[in-house]
């Protein structure tokens, strides 16, 4: 049976990790711990994936140290395969959110659709203009709307700029003390945040309370071990 | 003679009237079938042959945890809209010569009413159905306190709705909107409009962005100032056909031109098949649309005219 109308298709929603590969990554294997836990999280990722009845996932990374691009252009989920990054250079978060800025400008963007989902990981102190590259990314439509979502890799990682990021007084920066609460927290945005941002409810605007229609659940919660702490 | 013919998702059967059919099916999304949910989408019509007037109304209730009775609050919306403009232009019936007469208290006046109504109905189901600690707590389950106190002392947030509304007179066609939801309008020659263009909502169509389901609603405060409203007489629309469609449709294309596109192929099946194979096809299109698309509830309510 021919349907009626144009080419139908499910939304797009992109999900996007953006990834700090600065020097000080290398320390106590805090880069392999990452490569490892995204590797991990793909498979849960794809299946949770699965029940998104109204979207298409696409995944895609940006990596910054001494400056910022693309690694994995945006891929449908089910194709996604990570590429292990390697740490080395400054921390030049400002600019991977100049290119970000970029890439959710209206077009290549529609006006209406799911919002996207950025990820931050970082475990360290931007060493470029942070705030122009933040004014930027707030200045598109959907860098407004996205869900952001941050995660401290150990302690040294400068919580302020990373709440900056976050931008909601509802959310704080998810702190990543040792590989396995990295790990746990990778699955968390891979598989909850992704099915909250896909199946969005309908709802009033202009409703006071809430800044966005995307109910993000609370992340599961760490308990920090002595051991094994970055 | 009036004949009202709401639409559940178990029947949607045709009638016919002297000049125009009004019709239309309302499905569930796979998005609600699979978590248990109703279809939130209602429809609902009027048609009077003797006053001369058909009235159409589709409504999508808002569906998340806020919103725990929108199925109610949309089914509220279709019939209180359509009985309200049956009552009010079988009062004041529109034509040439009452038009410049009752124009502006169309445009303000009305969705006043609208809503009033609305809310009305909507606090008397309140009233005898008062919430249960159930319902309750799975709000304050997934939200904070304050939204929680924000529903018990504004029920009808509970309620929330959109509503699209067409009144065919003898001599104009009117259309009242508040959240989403589309209007298109197809003339004979198979060219299609919507009365309510996307920039008018945006005011700059490439600058500001519209997530899904972020909607105006029924149950906000004042919220008739939010109500589109557009009046034109037939002698200039000539309009063939009319569609409301609920966002789920509209949001099963890859883009505006593929939505429009429904206008045209809609004409084309009532002018080739027929009515019968219309509504015999019509939830099985848009469970199809549903499913290959937004995975959103989809109705579709029409006006049609039939040949001479």
């Amino acid at each position: 049976m021919t349907l009626p109308g144009g080419e139908i298709s499910k939304r797009e929603l992109h999900f996007i990790w953006i990834v700090d590969c600065s020097g000080s990554m290398r320390d106590d294997g805090k880069i392999q711990s990452l490569n490892y836990a995204i590797r991990e999280a793909i498979p849960h990722m794809q299946r949770e994936a699965e029940s998104n009845f109204q979207a298409n996932l696409l995944v895609s990374a940006l990596k910054f140290s001494t400056g910022a691009h693309w690694i994995i252009p945006p891929t449908d989920v089910n194709s996604f395969k990570w590429i292990d990054v390697e740490a080395k250079g400054h921390t030049d978060l400002g600019q991977a959110l100049v290119l970000l800025s970029e890439i959710l400008h209206i077009p290549p963007m529609t006006n209406r659709g799911l919002p996207p989902v950025l990820v931050l990981l970082s475990d360290g102190q931007p060493t470029d203009n942070f705030e122009d590259g933040l004014n930027k990314l707030l200045q598109e439509p959907w860098g407004k709307k996205a869900i952001r979502i941050s995660i401290a890799i150990g302690e040294d990682a400068n919580m302020k700029v990373l709440q900056q990021f976050i931008g909601s007084d509802e959310r704080s920066p998810l702190l990543a003390r040792n590989p396995e609460a990295l790990s746990n927290y990778i699955r968390w945005v891979s598989t909850v945040v992704q099915s909250a941002s896909a199946r969005p409810r309908s709802q009033q605007k202009n409703d006071e309370l809430h800044d966005s229609n995307v109910e993000i659940p609370k992340p599961p919660e760490m308990i920090s071990t002595a051991t094994d702490v970055w | 003679m009036i004949i009202t013919q709401p639409v559940s998702s178990r029947d949607s059967h045709s009638f016919n009237s002297r000049k125009w059919i009004v019709n239309g099916a309302s499905v569930r999304g796979i998005s609600h079938s699979r978590e248990h949910n109703l279809n939130q989408d209602s429809i609902y019509w009027i048609r009077s042959d003797d006053q001369n007037l058909g009235i159409l109304s589709v409504a999508d209730g808002h569906g998340s945890e806020t919103h725990f009775r929108s199925k109610i609050g949309s089914k509220i919306a279709t019939k209180i809209a359509t009985r309200t403009l049956h009552k009010f232009f079988t009062e004041y019936p529109l034509n040439t010569t009452t038009f410049p007469g009752i124009r502006d208290i169309i445009r303000y006046s009305i969705p006043r009413l609208l809503v009033k109504n609305w809310i009305d109905e909507v606090s008397e189901h309140f009233q005898r159905h008062p919430f249960t600690s159930i319902e309750l707590s799975k709000v304050s389950d997934k939200k904070n306190t304050s939204v929680l106190s924000n529903i018990i002392s504004n029920p009808q947030i509970a309620y929330g709705s959109t509503l699209v509304t067409a009144v065919l007179t003898e001599n104009y066609v009117l259309f009242f909107q508040i959240g989403d939801g589309n209007i298109l309008i197809v003339d004979n020659y198979r060219n299609t409009a919507s009365p309510f263009d996307k920039l008018d909502e945006t005011g700059d169509g490439n600058q500001i962005v519209i997530p899904l389901d972020y909607t105006s609603s029924l149950c906000m405060n004042s919220s008739w100032l939010d109500f589109k409203v557009r009046i034109y007489p037939i002698s200039d629309l000539k309009p063939k056909l009319i569609l409301l469609t609920t966002d789920g449709y509209y949001n099963s294309f890859e883009n505006e031109s593929g939505f429009y596109k429904i206008g045209a192929d809609y004409l084309d099946i009532l002018n080739n098949y027929g009515l019968d194979h219309m509504q015999n096809n019509l939830k099985l299109m848009l469970k199809a649309t549903s499913s290959k698309g937004s995975g959103d509830d989809i109705t579709l309510g029409y006006l049609f005219e039939k040949d001479r």
